[in-house]
């Protein structure tokens, strides 16, 4: 089979089973949740049909026996158990593995989580299917199976749906989210009060509805109603009316429905309300003309969601692929600079003009493409809910995960990088961080512990912080361990910065036991390394009995960023103009400062002379530039401001972790380099 | 002119519905010819189709016994139409074009 088609396959799997993970946790939480359950029921059915359908026979053969556990509970009406959620949890990720990895995949596990799954559906597994599934939903299949059709579903729920349990309204609700829906109540054969038994249904339903779904899909929405009520599924040719993109008049779709179109147009000349003349002089039947107005309405409705579609459509892109982009607008932004410099020493007009177009140009082709690469952090936070589920169980702790700034975007390279980092962090706040909870209500706290998971701007920086509600650190502990470790001397003074700074070092681990949480010194030098790395800053901040905030600095992006370029004696530096607050001019003071003051502020100030040295004697003026990071400000003295500059950034690997306050270098127009100035490092050493 | 007012239940679910019925029909053989009845959604959390099929034969019966009547707070999640899962489809929404009597800023339509 095309490894094309089975990759497209691959991806919209995981996508399923992360809806299918969502679902269960969601249903974990409130039991009773019908629409839950069918998700979950919807997600396992498209993947045991579209693994059959690409052959992962023993992907298909699973699903379907987690899925017929799950249709037990869902066809009865229970509500989930925990053991329920749990198994089909297991399972999902025995799915996972069995597409991910298949030879560790465990038949051990399957059967065992076969037997589970029967013994809680209180019945044996019919034997899974050999043949293909009846019908897999379009999405998770070919690709060329994604043209929208239309179907009229009829829906007229037997008198006792009520009292089978039946709420025709949710089926309803499960429909509308298969596509763009309309849907009419009939409400013509509800008797008066007098007459009505208030447990019977006398109401029924029209639905349009526009997807790229099959008709297969749909019934297995009114499965249950099978042999008890009416449910018609037609699919009816939608050419008719829409044409192009304009909906066609009443009359029109009359006609096309079988009324003479010679006789409407005749009727349509006359100066009266179309309905009136439709019904007068032709006779048509008013259901006949409530149906032509019913499907005018969502045709309209159609085509102005296909207007927007059109707008802003999305396809899926290999990341790669955006990061070879990436690379290219890279040398072209490194090459336009130097087509500008060249052009500016030769002072030809013509070609300033052209060249100025260029970097326009360049700086439109920059922003599309960094664009591009952005992701919400909320791909990265929602894997946190099951993490903090499981956590929950292993650890016999309630706990609870908050999440905060999920639509920040950062960088899809830092997402990546990000995510062990977090884990650590997460299961370090879990385990050590958060008290039990008998030792959480006896400190007059809930007896659930919170989690915070957190996301935010500032300028070329997002911070993602964790924090906690628990004991906060002992620092007693932390010191006791760290000089028995001979990290540290039995006799130093340390302020309670340094202490929490020692959590950090390689090998140091507080924890009294080793769990298979944490608690084998194995993590926060890593968490450290992993974030400096990326140009990053780990920060805490720890209060007892309140709880601990870890904080993560990280740099939007780690390719291009818009620069401001200082010089000071021969050496060029570049500041990410994000943190530039503002700049101004000055007399060198005759002596070293290590504040300056600006209106009612004293700014902490360093020198890029003092900072990096410099043989040539300095000018008499200076030139101060004001940058900010989150809380922090800074004055950094330079000899001359260059100006804004679109910035490549090149790594300089491990150079940068013995280089304070540099991150990165840039290739200039001339050819010369530039030091990228780490403006968070800065502010941490002033 | 009597006015009498049912107030619908927290809780108007296909359980409560038998309930909410017998309610309904004691305000109706309370009520004669141009009294006036309003039906109160306002402390409802929870309702399905069943109470819009009820608040339809009530209407039914209203307009028979020549009562009026109004509908409060039945919007957003307490509207008929999304207790019907309905579209607002204009006139070609049953809802509206069969049962049209409910007054403004609470009507049923």
């Amino acid at each position: 089979m095309n490894d094309k088609l089975i990759e497209t396959f691959l991806d919209e799997a995981h996508e399923l089973l992360d809806g299918l993970e969502e679902q269960l946790l969601e249903l974990e939480k409130n039991p009773a949740d019908t629409a839950a359950m069918n998700g979950a029921f919807r997600a396992l059915h498209s993947i045991k049909g579209s693994a059959s359908m690409f052959g992962f026979d023993d992907v298909g053969k699973f699903a379907h026996e987690v899925e017929a556990a799950l249709d037990h509970f869902r066809s009865e009406s229970l509500p989930s158990t925990p053991e329920l959620a749990d198994a089909v949890l297991r399972s999902r990720d025995l799915i996972r593995t069995m597409l991910d990895n298949p030879e560790e995949a465990a038949n051990e596990e399957r059967d065992s989580l076969v037997a589970t799954l029967s013994a809680l559906a209180g019945k044996l597994m019919e034997p899974a299917p050999s043949s293909k599934p009846r019908s897999i939903r379009p999405q998770a299949a070919v690709p060329s199976a994604t043209e929208n059709k239309t179907f009229w579903i009829r829906y007229r729920p037997s008198a006792d749906a009520y009292r089978r349990g039946i709420k025709p309204e949710s089926l309803i609700k499960e429909v509308k989210s298969l596509g763009k829906t309309s849907v009419r109540c009939d409400c013509e054969r509800v008797p008066p009060l007098s007459a009505i038994d208030p447990e019977a249904c006398y109401l029924s339903w029209d639905i349009l509805l526009t997807t790229e779904q099959d008709a297969g899909a749909i019934r297995d929405i009114f499965i249950f109603e099978e042999g008890s009520s009416e449910v018609v599924v037609e699919d009816i040719d939608y050419d008719d009316i829409i044409e192009g993109d304009e909906v066609r008049r009443l009359g029109e779709i009359l006609a096309v429905r079988n009324l003479s179109a010679d006789s409407i147009k005749a009727a349509l000349s006359r100066q009266r309300p179309i309905g009136e003349i439709l019904v007068e002089d032709l006779g048509a039947p008013r259901q006949a003309i409530e149906d032509a107005l019913f499907e005018q309405k969502h045709a309209r409705t159609i085509v102005q969601s296909s207007r927007e579609d059109n707008e802003r459509k999305t396809i899926r892109i290999r990341s790669d692929k955006l990061d070879a982009l990436l690379n290219l607008v890279g040398e072209l932004v490194t090459v336009q600079a130097q087509l500008s410099q060249t052009v500016k020493d030769s002072g030809d007009r013509h070609l300033h003009g052209i060249s100025d177009y260029v970097k326009r140009l360049a700086g439109e082709l920059r922003s599309t493409s960094m664009e591009l690469r952005l992701v919400p952090v909320d791909s990265l936070f929602a894997k946190f809910k099951r993490l903090i589920r499981d956590l929950s169980k292993s650890l016999g702790k309630e706990l609870e995960l908050r999440l905060e700034g999920g639509d920040t975007e950062i960088d899809k390279s830092v997402i990546d990088v990000l995510n062990d980092p977090l884990v650590h962090l997460v299961r370090n706040a879990a385990d050590h961080g958060l008290e039990s909870p008998e030792a959480r209500q006896a400190a007059g706290k809930p007896a659930a512990g919170t989690i915070t998971l957190k996301a935010q701007h500032a300028g070329a920086f997002v911070r993602i912080s964790v924090m906690d509600d628990g004991a906060g650190l002992n620092r007693d502990k932390i010191l006791k361990r760290a000089v028995d470790r001979g990290i540290v001397q039995a006799d130093v003074q340390l302020e309670d910065r340094e202490i929490d700074q020692l959590i950090f070092k390689p090998g140091f681990s507080t924890a009294d036991v080793i769990s298979s949480v944490s608690g084998r010194g194995v993590g926060l030098d890593v968490v450290k390394t992993a974030i400096d790395q990326l140009g990053g800053h780990l920060n805490i901040n720890s209060t007892p009995g309140q709880g601990t905030e870890f904080s993560m600095d990280i740099p939007l992006t780690l390719a291009i960023i818009d620069g401001f370029l200082v010089r000071s004696g021969t050496r060029n530096f570049v500041i990410p103009l994000s943190s530039v607050d503002s700049c101004f001019e000055r007399e060198r003071p005759a002596n070293p400062e290590r504040l300056i003051v600006r209106g009612k502020e004293f700014i902490p100030y360093v020198s890029a002379r003092d900072l990096f040295g410099e043989d040539e004697a300095p000018p008499e003026r200076e030139e101060i530039v004001i940058v900010s990071i989150f809380e922090s400000r800074v004055a950094l003295g330079f000899d001359q401001v260059l100006g804004g500059y679109q910035t490549v950034i090149k790594p300089i690997g491990e150079i940068a972790r013995y280089a304070a306050g540099v991150s990165g270098a840039a290739i200039l127009a001339d050819g010369g380099i530039a030091l990228i100035l780490d403006v968070a490092a800065l502010a941490r050493q002033s | 002119m009597i006015d009498i007012t049912v107030a619908i239940p927290e809780d108007a679910g296909i359980q409560a519905i038998a309930g909410i019925r017998t309610e309904l029909a004691a305000a109706m053989e309370e009520a004669h010819a141009g009294a006036h009845i309003t039906l109160n959604l306002g402390t409802m959390k929870k309702s399905d189709s069943s109470l819009a099929q009820l608040i339809i034969a009530f209407m039914v019966e209203a307009r028979r016994r020549e009562l009026t009547w109004t509908i409060r707070g039945n919007e957003g999640e307490r509207s008929l139409y999304s207790m019907l899962c309905c579209d607002n489809a204009g006139d070609s929404c049953h809802i509206g074009l069969q049962r049209g009597e409910a007054e403004p800023g609470g009507g049923a339509s």
